[in-house]
């Protein structure tokens, strides 16, 4: 009954790029006088995405394998609060404290999958009791600068050491002659998060075996997978990823706020979902993420520079989740 | 296949159809009120061209300034609701790289040390306005309550307006009636505010906080101790509700329950926390309001700040930067709080003070 259409139309690439498609046709229909064309709009949001994108990045993983991750949101208020507490408290090398950083993402997700593999904690619940924790840990970490638990960590000197306005920056890519083309420089790491992630996903064993997962735990369970560790390794990169949007969320706002983070997981697990990655596992993939984020972003741009108001926002938002579940729902 | 091609292109064009009305309603409607000619978003030569709901947060400051500088060329002035606004929208001023964050005026509100006061400092912010948390005042009145002195139902502090040129001297501040009566009470029973080491930890005060996920709360609370330690007949307990009402109320049943001498209370809603207060005070607990009140007058003292009269300064000090002509983005904080709603229209009405009377206002900033 769906012969005659040419199979790429049933794919949800397809799907998901007509959806984006769509929302830049929108954009361009309601250009707020202009602005929609001009190429600041497209860094800033190029910007603006990329935080949410590491943390849906690391999101797809742990979904294609029949999980859920809400703790990204509270891991990454812990690396934006230990990154400046590093380098501006403590005075350690950028470096060091960029791996520091990523480090302590990648546990926070180790413990998630311990709690899940080992206690046989559900998902949902697990990472539900790592989401408050981590958040209390995060309100804990100015105290070890000398402050009062829940302040925000200030440079101590102008904006802070140089490696925030390094990743706060933006390279530029072509001087033409109608506008500077220029790219952020987190969006050059959510950029490698995709890649990186995709040929995780989609060439290694490791990726066919989160498939696996997701799609029959028990199947493949017996079929000789060690479904304990390539969980437990999901939710590490999952962590890994939240480790590094933390990063780059101290990098934008030049300070540490316990409160970073609060409530990204939300969007993070939208963004995997918009961009048809199925919430059941099994399915999905890492150029979907990147869609379903663009997506999402060009959304709320589209919002803002129309200047909407709050009330607004939230019920188109929400009816564009809506709207966009349906176009991906499988046929056939 | 004609057919076939048409039903899958209308599941997938439809809701895309609905999803595009919605949306363009939106958009129409509102790019439609926030023309600058506009009834209401114009005051004399000076135009509200921007507003967004930023809900307190540096992050959402920084994302509607984006916006805000792809779309207009000629922003003058800034005002954002509170100082992390206010940041986040010189960062995003700052990263387009052209100089815009040293042409564009910033003004903020809350002038924590650490925080706004620091940005006026080093040149981010024109001018913050402070936002009193009453703590000291709060503690002081406890200690004389507690010594069965009356006090005022009502204590409206004032505010300062803090420039780089006048932060060293403490300010230009602007005059309320609460100070005034706090002075006074302060010399008529100095002998009462006087630390009694003999009878330490006489009295436990129990401390009611909303929500210390905001820093200006912190502040308060650091205020509170800092307040509470002269003095070490006072003993103080702290409770945070984590921005809950629910969680509130059953903190201020517990501190009823446990009989504290006296409550210092800042509600996160005035509706819901109320009938707990009231229980409090009918048991004969004398009760302190701080920041946001409860309805009714079942309390002892309710001492906060007036956001109105903070908003007032800053349209009037706007007024005075732009000498009344000039491009104004406004970042709101949470439109569901008074604080929002209180600073935007206060802030209103000192752009048209100062259409009204440019002269005064000017001399009052100082030229």
């Amino acid at each position: 009954m769906t012969a005659g259409l040419p199979r790429i139309c049933h794919s949800p690439g397809f799907r998901a790029a007509l959806a984006l498609v769509g929302v830049l046709a929108l954009g361009c229909f309601l250009n707020a006088d202009g602005t929609f064309f001009k190429f600041k709009t497209h860094h800033d949001l190029l910007g603006a995405v990329a935080i949410n994108g590491m943390l849906a990045c690391g999101m797809t993983l742990v979904i294609i394998a029949a999980g859920i991750d809400l703790s990204v949101g509270s891991v990454l208020g812990v690396c934006a609060m230990c990154f400046p507490l590093f380098t501006m408290a403590q005075h350690w090398p950028a470096w060091l404290a960029f791996l520091a950083c990523l480090a302590i993402g990648a546990i926070a997700g180790a413990v998630n999958g311990a709690l899940i593999t080992l206690c046989g904690m559900q998902p949902f619940v697990a990472t539900l009791a790592t989401m408050v924790s981590a958040r209390g840990l995060a309100k804990y970490v100015p105290t070890f600068a000398g402050l009062t638990a829940g302040q925000k960590i200030q440079p101590t000197e102008g904006l802070g050491p140089p490696v925030f306005d390094l990743i706060d920056g933006r390279i530029l890519l072509w001087e033409a002659p109608w506008g500077r083309v220029q790219l952020p420089i987190v969006t050059i790491f959510f950029l490698a998060c995709v890649a990186v992630l995709w040929v995780v996903v989609t060439q290694t064993r490791f990726g066919r075996h989160l498939y696996a997962i997701g799609g029959n735990e028990e199947a493949a369970r017996l079929s000789g997978i060690r479904v304990g560790w390539n969980k437990l390794f999901a939710y590490a990169i999952c962590g890994l990823t939240a480790g590094l949007a933390g990063i780059c969320q101290a990098a934008r706002d030049h300070l540490g706020d316990p409160e970073a983070g609060f409530t990204f997981e939300l969007k993070a697990i939208a963004a995997v979902v918009i961009g048809g990655t199925n919430l059941m596992g099994g399915r999905g993939g890492m150029l979907l993420t990147l869609v379903g984020v663009l997506i999402i972003g060009y959304i709320e741009k589209i919002l803002s520079i129309n200047n909407v108001q709050e009330a607004g926002r939230l019920l188109i938002q929400g009816a564009i989740i809506v709207v966009a579940v349906i176009i991906q729902r499988r046929r056939g | 296949m004609l057919s076939t091609f048409v039903r899958h292109a209308g599941t997938a064009v439809l809701p895309g159809l609905v999803a595009g009305a919605l949306l363009a309603a939106g958009c129409r409607q509102e790019s439609a009120t926030s023309q600058p000619a506009a009834a209401g978003e114009s005051y004399g030569g000076m135009n509200i061209i921007f507003s967004a709901d930023c809900k307190w947060l540096e992050n959402n400051g920084r994302q509607e300034m984006e916006s805000a500088l792809s779309r207009f060329d000629r922003i003058d002035v800034v005002y954002g609701h509170n100082d992390p606004e206010a940041h986040g929208a010189w960062l995003a001023a700052r990263a387009e790289g052209q100089g815009r964050e040293k042409t564009i005026k910033f003004v903020g509100i809350d002038a924590n040390p650490d925080e706004g006061k620091k940005y006026v400092r080093e040149g981010i912010l024109t001018a913050t306005l402070e936002y009193p948390t009453g703590a000291a005042e709060a503690i002081d009145l406890a200690l004389l309550i507690l010594n069965k002195v009356p006090v005022p139902k009502d204590i409206i502090l004032a505010t300062t307006l803090y420039t780089k040129e006048t932060i060293d001297r403490g300010g230009i501040p602007v005059d309320a009636p609460g100070p005034a009566l706090i002075a006074e009470l302060r010399s008529k029973h100095a002998d009462l505010l006087k630390p009694d080491a003999a009878n330490a930890g006489k009295w436990t005060i129990g401390m009611s906080q909303c929500n210390l996920g905001e820093p200006w709360r912190v502040r308060m609370n650091q205020e509170l101790a800092a307040a509470a330690a002269k003095y070490p007949q006072l003993k103080v307990v702290f409770k945070d509700a984590q921005n809950d009402s629910q969680t509130q109320r059953n903190q201020v049943e517990e501190f009823l329950t446990q009989r504290v001498d006296l409550l210092i209370i800042s509600p996160k809603e005035t509706v819901p926390l109320t009938p707990p207060v009231q229980k409090v005070f009918e048991a004969k607990i004398p009760v302190i309001v701080l920041d946001r009140r409860v309805q009714g007058d079942m309390y002892t003292c309710f001492i906060g700040g007036d956001n109105v009269l903070i908003g007032r300064t800053a349209g009037r000090f706007v007024g005075h930067l732009l000498k009344g002509k000039g491009n104004i983005v406004e970042l709101k904080g949470l439109m569901t709080t008074t604080p929002g709603h209180e600073r935007h229209n206060g802030f209103v009405q000192g752009l048209q003070d100062y259409v009204r009377d440019p002269v005064a206002i000017d001399r009052f900033f100082g030229g």
